[in-house]
């Protein structure tokens, strides 16, 4: 009888799916190409397969900046990314120049109000992106969720570019990043990271 | 020769109806008497009609016999993936009281070992038929007339020696005979349809004419059973009457999802495909709304077609009820047929973009899904231009420009911060004139700026970062 947990030992560890508390979560991540950021961020990137958040006051201030190095990086793998709801025209001439590969871009303007939504989660789950960045303005617990596991569903990263009033809402995504501007700099606060740690700035140079 | 005979039991109601019209019965009228063919709610088929209306507050409806034979053509189509050739048979009732018969058959000797077997064949003719929202009657035998007759018992008989024993221990009843004619030969005591057999057809043919030995010899195989086989028409057009008008698109998904499957079981006998149709509804008000349906490469899947149409239907409105649906195509192209790889995943990844592609078309629009290409064009707007998804766009190669571009511009209050010497000037022809230059906004972020040379006034045109 004295024998048996020692012999239950190793077994225990050999299982899948126990969480230990000195090791960290391994997260599967893509740079967003800004190494010093990437430092903060678990995994050393934006999570693959899961959901961020980007909240941004209003569009211009540093947010596509923030994800073009790696938008240009999955286009020029191979990957297509598509870009939903944007509050303005995605300038081609700018692209290209961020290495973009403009014909693996794909832009969806839906109509009316209710559907971003349901685009985003299309392309997430039908699991042909490598990535889908889309603007959304409202978005429930429910409506988020559904996205996350789109996300998990589909092997893509999606990146929600949403407005400050959604820092005070609950979140299932595996990343929040939050963007100001501090003394004419881009500044970007870590609010939640699933695996790692929260309240790190990055200041954009 | 083994043929499969399909045996629509309900097609007087399931022809006319897919389940909205709760207590619907068919009827049929022989002189000044009416009786119940069919009816959804248990009423013993054959009752006359007074009878079945002191029973039940039934709406009765008069039988509708091209919409049973446009129906019945269907199935026929359906019935070309199985075997070929095929036929059908509508006989209206004998006598009061009579049933209609309803019948495809299919020569499937051929077929048994593509198949690997009767049982795999009728599993397989169970999966196709489910689709088609019909209840089905399914018997196999030797001879046509037998099968029918096996499709009303559900017997499965592969010789004509089966077929005759089993025939043998049959009531006379089952014949489909004129009733005086039964009556007579159970008069003379002839009860089963062995007792037929037994007897010599000269014998037989002088006391009751020249039907019944006819009929005996073409139900056992004795004599051949020439028939016109079914032939696809050149085009597809079908109609569909929805009893009472349904007025959301949800409700119109049910009888359009059964004019797909019917559309692609066409398509399958004529060995083609389809890359566009039109889905046309008849309102209440006599308008009619069309609704093209175009795809991006011939298919001839009904998921497909579900697929696309649903999406389609969630952009139209229906103002008023629809009381009749159309279905049309008549353009038809050889569908890619995928060859199957076993390292088939980028095939199967751009299938799968190919398919959302069209998914997000047909709900947003055409224009609403696009791809940013460059154009050798100097003027702001100009230089960037929506194209097909996924197409290429020119070489071209700019200064630095701004990653948004304000769809219109924005104009300013004040003269804002220029960056010195990022100044931008081109001899914009008429009627667009600017200075363009880069300026920086209090907090830091930088924005693409012009002033309109004539007025002087400054506008916002694109967002940096």
């Amino acid at each position: 009888m004295s024998s048996a947990p020692s012999a239950a030992a190793p077994r225990l560890d050999q299982i899948p799916g126990i969480w230990r508390g000195q090791r960290a979560l391994r997260v599967q991540a893509m740079p967003t190409g800004h190494a010093d950021l990437d430092r903060l961020l678990p995994g050393g990137g934006l999570p693959c397969n899961a959901l961020t958040e980007i909240l941004h006051p209003r569009p211009g201030v540093g947010e596509m900046g923030l994800i073009l190095p790696m938008l240009g990086h999955l286009t020029q793998a191979g990957s297509r990314v598509g870009l939903i709801a944007p509050p303005h025209v995605p300038y081609a001439p700018a692209l290209a120049r961020a290495s973009v590969v403009l014909p693996r871009l794909v832009v969806v303007d839906p109509p009316a109000s209710g559907e971003p939504l349901w685009c985003v989660e299309q392309m997430l789950r039908a699991g042909v992106f490598g990535a889908i960045v889309g603007w959304i303005r409202e978005a429930d617990m429910h409506a988020l969720r559904r996205l996350q596991l789109a996300a998990v569903t589909g092997h893509t990263i999606g990146v929600l570019m949403r407005p400050m009033a959604a820092e005070l809402q609950p979140s299932p995504a595996a990343l929040r990043l939050k963007l100001t501007r501090v003394e004419q700099r881009l500044d970007v606060e870590v609010l939640k990271a699933r695996g790692g740690r929260i309240g790190d700035h990055w200041q954009a140079a | 020769m083994l043929w499969l005979c399909l045996r629509p039991t309900r097609l007087c109601l399931e022809a006319v109806d897919a389940g909205q019209v709760p207590d619907l019965a068919i009827i049929e009228r022989r002189g000044p008497r009416s009786w119940v063919i069919d009816s959804r709610c248990g009423i013993e088929p054959g009752t006359d009609l007074g009878a079945a209306m002191a029973l039940h507050p039934i709406r009765p409806l008069a039988r509708r016999p091209e919409a049973e034979q446009e129906s019945l053509r269907q199935l026929a189509y359906l019935a070309y993936s199985l075997g070929s050739p095929v036929h059908l048979a509508t006989k209206a009732p004998v006598a009061f009281g009579g049933s209609v018969f309803h019948a495809v058959w299919v020569e499937a000797s051929a077929s048994l070992r593509l198949f690997g077997g009767l049982r795999e064949l009728l599993t397989a003719t169970q999966a196709l038929l489910e689709r088609l929202g019909l209840t089905m009657a399914l018997g196999t035998a030797p001879t046509i007339e037998g099968a029918a007759l096996a499709a009303d018992h559900g017997q499965h008989l592969r010789t004509r020696e089966a077929l005759r024993q089993w025939l043998a221990r049959r009531p006379i009843g089952v014949l489909r005979m004129r009733p005086d004619l039964l009556a007579k030969l159970d008069g003379c005591g002839l009860h089963w349809i062995g007792d037929l057999l037994a007897l010599p057809a000269g014998s037989l043919r002088r006391r009751f004419g020249a039907e019944l030995p006819d009929l005996l010899a073409r139900l056992t195989g004795e004599i051949a059973d020439p028939r016109e086989p079914v032939v696809p028409p050149d085009r597809f057009e079908r109609r569909f009457e929805l009893l009472g008008g349904v007025d959301s698109t949800d409700g119109l998904l049910i009888p359009v999802r059964r004019l797909l499957v019917e559309l692609a079981h066409y398509l399958r006998a004529r060995d083609t495909g389809a890359a566009a149709f039109e889905l046309a509804f008849l309102h209440e008000n006599k308008t009619r709304t069309s609704v093209p349906i175009a795809l991006m490469a011939p298919t001839r899947s009904a998921n497909h077609f579900l697929l696309i149409t649903r999406e389609r239907l969630a952009r139209t409105t229906i103002t008023s009820p629809v009381v009749e649906l159309f279905l049309r195509a008549d353009r038809f192209d050889a569908p890619d047929t995928a060859q199957l790889d076993l390292f088939d995943t980028v095939h199967q990844h751009e299938r799968d973009w190919a398919t959302l592609l069209e998914r997000l078309t047909a709900r947003l629009g055409k224009d609403a899904v696009w791809t940013p290409g460059l154009v050798a064009d100097h003027r702001p707007e100009q230089a960037c231009a929506p194209l097909t998804p996924g197409t290429k766009g020119v070489k071209a190669s700019f200064p630095p420009r701004p990653v948004w571009l304000l769809r219109k511009p924005r104009p300013l209050s004040r003269t804002p911060r220029l960056l010195a010497h990022e100044r931008l000037q081109g001899g914009w022809w008429s009627p667009v004139d600017r200075d363009y230059a880069i300026a920086q906004a209090r907090d830091g972020t930088r924005q693409w700026v012009y002033q309109d040379r004539e007025s002087g006034q400054w506008f916002l045109h694109g967002l940096w970062e």
